[in-house]
């Protein structure tokens, strides 16, 4: 008789691909998938925010037919023009040529226009302009008699988000977009004067750079600013990251190890309470974090030193301005920070140790850390890329939700000097973690440590039975 | 004999489980009192919440007058555990778990000092391996030194849970008779094991237990001799089965 044998391929191929597929191992999938879908969204969002729709033959835009457009906010630049002469005038006339499309504050002073910009009623919408640039008496002048001539250029920054590194390099933009248009009518004056210098002619116009920030002026670029202050806050939450990881997988793995050799049922009947048990494994794994990350700190600042990164690098006037502008770590900075890093590392120890105690073996603990993993990445990725702060309201009320990012955020809110979130960030986090060490610290005190998992294990146990029971009867 | 540990009408509740069911038994001086019983059948779970690891839900367990449930740290000075399938910090050697349990235990340095001493001499079959990493260790090594780590403070109850499970023959005899040595220096042992015939020979009295109720207590020969059985196997399938027809469910109470 002619049998066809079953290929037993599929059988095994099916169980296998059971095995892979737990609850457990498609709950990150699913969490990365919504983190990255999310972010997308949330940067999505972020140029949008910033593009406004205009009437090109508002004064000063466009002597053509009315008709609408969508341009940047960012092409919009606030112009004082305190030379008011004939070249000043034709920079303001030809410039939207380049892109830029400017405006003109009311205010003559300087700070008092940049304060007026950060929200400006353009074309009836209110938009956030961050460029001013003034064309200061004696410009025309200066540069008829054959001298380079200088525009004062501030930058605002109100975030250290990727929407403060466009306006950075937005004020660089105009002066470039200045000195082209210059260049082009300097050169039907002078052009036939054999003695004339070509580099003045090809870049007349030399910036003078100011930033504004935390109402404040001073006379520094903004792109060293904002170069500073990413080193800063890219340097701190990597630190912030590793500290929390550590402590939080030392822990869980602790107590499971010992769950697993039952050292921890033979240590819980000497006559020692278990509440020095528990401090014992809290304060080594905080402290092996903290030597972690004292060592990695070392070695990064080192590394960052020798790229020309660290602050040790910068004038002293560049540092005595971000002194003033108050980026600057000074104690009560430090102090900030390491309050709110102690929060998020007592968070992390607390959901370890309730992990721990509803986990009787390390593949599984390996499994449940996962999803805490990805609630301490989300806010330290964020934080990498954007300002939090920037973000809409109901994205920032959700990943404040997640007391990790408080910390993550921490030298952000600092530099911006927003101390409400500071102060909600501290007191949010310390409920937090008061209600999570509770409920910890009565779990460990009760003989739950010891049942806990052994319920849950029989739990999965059964709903595994359950399903190969259902299978049977579908048989 | 005087009492050393009281066990009355014991219950334990694992949610809406009844895992022990109002269990009581004494257990007197230099006595060794064993439980058996299947596996599941509620040894573990009685042994566990006498040496205070888990709390009892009815019923009362005094340990020389104190209350198990009202002074846990103070019974915890007169008691040591051997839990079942219990390891040690494999990265540290012998001689340091022992140290270190020692110091846990002990209120001075020379009472630590002296309860290491005599566990050397407990594990002295050992030799050289005392002073090697714990994860070199073969089971019946680290059984050795586990029961020595259990005894080694002198507690007036040792409660070893499985103290042989696992073992092969020779390593089995071996702790067989150290447990029975015990006794001659006053010491009380408390053990389980579902390995009926091992219990014959080491325990002074007996409690026979299974799904959480306890059927029987009394020496193995008037166990035997009541039951009329060759050995406590029998007397364990005899008195379930009698005591299940007669009440419907079993169980010594008093």
């Amino acid at each position: 008789m002619n049998k066809t044998r079953k290929s037993k391929f599929p059988i095994i191929f099916k169980k296998e691909l059971k095995d892979l597929m737990t609850p457990q191992a498609l709950i990150p999938i699913v969490i990365l998938f919504f983190l990255f879908y999310f972010m997308g969204d949330i940067i999505g969002s972020l140029s949008d925010d910033h593009t406004v729709t205009i009437n090109i033959d508002e004064p000063g835009i466009s002597d053509g037919p009315p008709a609408e457009m969508t341009v940047s906010a960012n092409s919009l630049v606030g112009f004082i023009d305190e030379d008011n002469s004939e070249l000043s005038n034709y920079i303001k006339d030809n410039i939207r040529n380049f892109g830029v499309i400017p405006v003109f504050p009311e205010a003559a002073d300087p700070e008092t226009a940049m304060n007026q910009l950060e929200s400006y009623d353009f074309a009836g919408e209110e938009v956030k302009i961050q460029t001013l640039i003034v064309i200061p008496r004696g410009f025309e002048e200066n540069l008829l008699i054959g001298n380079y001539a200088s525009v004062d250029a501030y930058s605002s920054i109100d975030s250290f988000g990727m929407t403060s590194m466009i306006a950075g390099a937005s004020a660089h933009t105009v002066t470039s977009a200045v000195n082209n248009l210059l260049s082009q009518r300097l050169y039907e004056i002078y052009g036939g004067d054999p003695n004339i210098n070509i580099n003045y002619i090809k870049f007349p116009v030399y910036s003078n750079d100011f930033t504004y920030l935390n109402n404040i002026t001073q006379n520094v670029n903004a792109s060293m600013v904002l170069g500073y202050v990413t080193s800063q806050t890219v340097f701190l939450p990597i630190i912030i990251f590793i500290i929390i990881m550590m402590s939080t997988q030392m822990l869980a793995a602790s107590i499971v190890n010992e769950k697993t050799d039952k050292t921890l049922e033979t240590i819980m009947t000497t006559p020692m309470s278990r509440m020095s048990v528990l401090l014992a494994k809290i304060l080594s794994a905080a402290i092996y974090a903290g030597i972690y990350a004292g060592a990695y700190s070392v070695s990064y600042k080192r590394f960052m030193d020798s790229l020309g990164g660290s602050d040790g690098n910068y004038p002293d006037e560049f540092i005595s301005s971000l002194e003033k502008f108050g980026i600057t770590f000074d104690i009560t900075a430090f102090a900030i920070i390491g309050a709110q890093l102690f929060l998020s590392v007592l968070c992390g120890l607390a959901i370890s140790m309730l992990i721990g105690m509803i986990i009787e073996d390390m593949k599984t603990l390996q499994a449940y850390l996962m999803p805490v993993m990805f609630l301490i990445m989300i806010p330290y990725l964020l934080s990498m890329f954007l300002d939090i702060n920037t973000l809409p309201a109901i994205a920032k009320i959700l990943i404040y939700a997640l007391p990790f990012t408080h910390t993550f955020t921490a030298a952000t809110n600092l530099f911006t000097q927003n101390y409400t979130l500071i102060i909600f960030g501290i007191i949010y986090q310390a409920i937090f973690v008061g209600a999570l060490l509770t409920v910890a610290v009565k779990i460990f005190n009760s003989d739950k440590l010891f049942t806990l998992g052994q319920i849950m294990a029989k739990k999965n146990k059964g709903r595994n039975k359950k399903s190969a029971f259902a299978n049977l009867l579908k048989k | 004999m005087r009492n050393l540990l009281e066990v009355k009408n014991v219950k334990k509740l694992y949610g809406k489980k009844e895992a022990v069911k109002g269990v009581s038994f004494e257990v007197g001086e230099g006595e060794i009192f064993a439980l058996i019983g299947p596996n599941g059948a509620g040894k573990t779970t009685t042994l566990r919440m006498i040496s205070t690891l888990i709390e009892i839900n009815g019923g009362q367990i005094t340990r020389g007058g104190v209350d198990v449930k009202k002074s846990p740290e103070k019974v915890r000075e007169l008691l040591t555990y051997l839990p079942d399938e219990a390891g040690a910090y494999k990265n540290m050697t012998g001689i340091s778990y022992l140290r270190f349990m020692a110091s846990l235990c002990a209120n001075s340095d020379e009472e630590a000092k002296k309860s290491v001493e005599y566990a050397e001499e407990i594990c002295s079959s050992l030799g050289d391996a005392l002073y090697e990493k714990i994860k070199t260790y073969s089971k019946g090594m680290m059984r050795k030194l586990l029961i020595a780590r259990a005894v080694m403070t002198r507690p007036k109850l040792a409660i070893l849970d499985e103290p042989t499970s696992g073992l092969d023959i020779i390593n089995g005899l071996e702790v067989r008779n150290f447990i029975k040595s015990l006794t001659q220096s006053g010491m009380s042992v408390l053990l389980s094991s579902h390995n009926m015939l091992e219990i014959d020979y080491v325990s002074d009295r007996v409690g026979i237990i299974d799904k959480g109720l306890l059927y029987a207590v009394g020496t193995p020969k008037e166990l035997k001799e009541k039951y009329n059985a060759a050995n406590l196997e029998e007397v364990f399938v005899q008195c379930v089965k009698e005591t299940e027809s007669k009440t419907g469910k079993g169980g010594e109470t008093a």
